[in-house]
């Protein structure tokens, strides 16, 4: 297909379900004061000592968001998902009821979708004696059961479909989304992902890899700090992000507010390494974004990185940027924001890139928390830190997402013109 | 009876946003909340409740009274309500 022939896509919506528990604006917030919402997190029911730093979404509470009805017959991620997307569709000026349409799909993320949920049949079945799983357990824990639970909500007849591509699983959602808009598949598509990993299975898994960070009460708030000398891991976060993607001239047709235009969108795998990133594959995700939005490097403003805060991952991450920006790199704004919510494995795309969207839109650029000194193996860029920037003119911006498995996606945001 | 009505009630509570008032033997099932999903977790639940296995090819109630006799005729008889 030529590019002659492809729609414009236009944001129109942002809805988050974080662990900080507010609105949008309070997310946002939060983030450009540095704020963490990381706390020690032990697992309720675990007959184990185990507790990890996390961003746990402690204050969501799923009977006031959503009702009764659709709380019992879904699984914390499929929660998270669609209040989420409740949020993104209201911001987007769409009435819940009768705006549905069969031209409009769903495109969801999740990494390990109903894991609450076999988690408690496990714990019926080991700890309770019982000797059989609830009926509703397929229901709940399938991996499409987000983006279908959504899809019914909000009336939604055109594609339902769900990605799980680990941590970039997310921004597929999205990059796919806006490809469906693009060809004139979709007219409109709330897009996304959610995630509730704080099933013990997970948590220990993620801790048997020796990626997690360190931290204890005192100091689980600034456990992840990623691109920081010293640092110890990530930290898992749960919750969800939401967006209303458009075919522009839909969105200019019906009057909506548009936040900016998705216009890149880049994908590639390492082929070389389950678990290790390549910068070689990132760079090719991250070119093809820009080349896509017709970005060169100095219209890029800010870059949300992946930035798990591995000892290992983050400088591939920079070594890539520098590789794409050039002698652009020393001056470009680069962040990771999972320093405050946490990593959102399934969702982190669409959480990222909705902190993007919102940054490219009010001209607000997040930090990394807790970074004060520059890992040697990570510098050559503009680390923004502290209390981010504020009245910064920039174009255009890049989230990027890059998964275990070499899977990587990035998605390039232009300012309405 | 009056127990498995009350079963049903407090299922209907707990699951749906405005469970109906007033329910009747004449009560449709689709139609107070119950769909075939919903009846797959509340005859499990009466499972539980009395420790028995239905078997599989058991008539499929459509209404409240249907399930009520459903409920009466598999309660075991050393039940004492």
């Amino acid at each position: 297909m030529s590019k002659i022939e492809r729609r414009r896509v236009a944001v129109t919506g942002v809805g988050l379900v974080d662990p900080f528990g507010g609105d949008t604006d309070d997310f946002f917030a939060r983030i450009m004061q540095g704020e963490s919402a990381v706390t020690l997190y032990r697992h309720p029911t675990s007959q184990t000592d185990l507790s990890q730093p996390a961003a746990c979404c402690t204050s969501f509470s799923p009977e006031q968001t959503l009702g009764r009805a659709l709380t019992s017959a879904t699984d914390r991620y499929s929660q998270f998902g669609l209040a989420a997307a409740f949020s993104a569709w209201r911001d987007a000026g769409l009435e819940r009821t009768g705006a549905g349409s069969d031209d409009y799909g769903v495109s969801w993320g999740t990494g390990v979708g109903g894991a609450l949920t076999y988690e408690q049949g496990y714990t019926d079945f080991f700890e309770r004696g019982k000797r059989r799983m609830s009926p509703l357990t397929v229901a709940l824990a399938m991996n499409n059961a987000a983006a279908s639970n959504i899809a019914i909500a909000l009336g939604l007849g055109g594609a339902c479909l769900s990605y799980s591509v680990a941590c970039a699983s997310s921004a597929v959602s999205i990059g796919e989304a806006y490809r469906r808009i693009q060809s004139g598949n979709d007219t409109l598509v709330v897009a996304g992902g959610s995630e509730a990993p704080l099933a013990l299975s997970v948590m220990l898994a993620w801790e048997a890899m020796r990626v997690v960070a360190e931290g204890d009460e005192q100091t689980a708030y600034r456990a992840c700090r990623p691109f920081q000398e010293g640092r110890t891991g990530l930290v898992l976060g749960e919750g969800a992000a939401a967006m209303v993607l458009e075919d522009w001239d839909h969105a200019v047709a019906r009057g909506a507010r548009i936040y900016c235009e998705l216009a890149g969108y880049g994908q590639s795998c390492d082929h070389s390494h389950l678990v290790r990133p390549d910068a070689t594959g990132q760079v090719r995700a991250i070119t093809a974004a820009m080349d896509e939005a017709g970005l060169s490097p100095v219209d890029v403003g800010y870059v949300n990185a992946h930035g798990t805060g591995t000892q290992e991952g983050d400088p591939i991450e920079i070594d890539a940027l520098k590789r794409v920006f050039g002698d652009a790199a020393s001056g470009l704004a680069v962040s990771s924001t999972k320093s405050m919510h946490g990593h959102l494995l399934g969702a982190a795309g669409a959480m990222e890139a909705a902190i993007t969207v919102l940054a490219l839109a009010r001209q607000q650029i997040p930090p990394t928390a807790h970074l004060q000194q520059v890992s040697a193996d990570c510098t050559g860029v503009r680390h923004v830190a502290g209390s981010g920037l504020r009245d910064v003119a920039f174009r255009a911006a890049i989230s990027n997402s890059f998964a275990f498995g070499g899977s990587n996606a990035v998605l390039a945001f232009r300012q309405v013109q | 009876m009056d127990n498995n009505l009350n079963f049903i009630k407090d299922y209907l509570e707990r699951h749906l946003d405005n469970p109906p008032e007033n329910l009747t033997p004449e009560s449709k099932l689709d139609e107070i909340g119950i769909d075939s999903m919903a009846l797959l977790e509340l005859i499990f639940e009466l499972e539980d409740k009395y420790d028995i296995r239905q078997s599989a090819d058991i008539p499929t109630p459509t209404t409240v009274g249907q399930l009520l006799e459903l409920m009466e005729k598999y309660k075991p008889s050393e039940v004492n309500e």
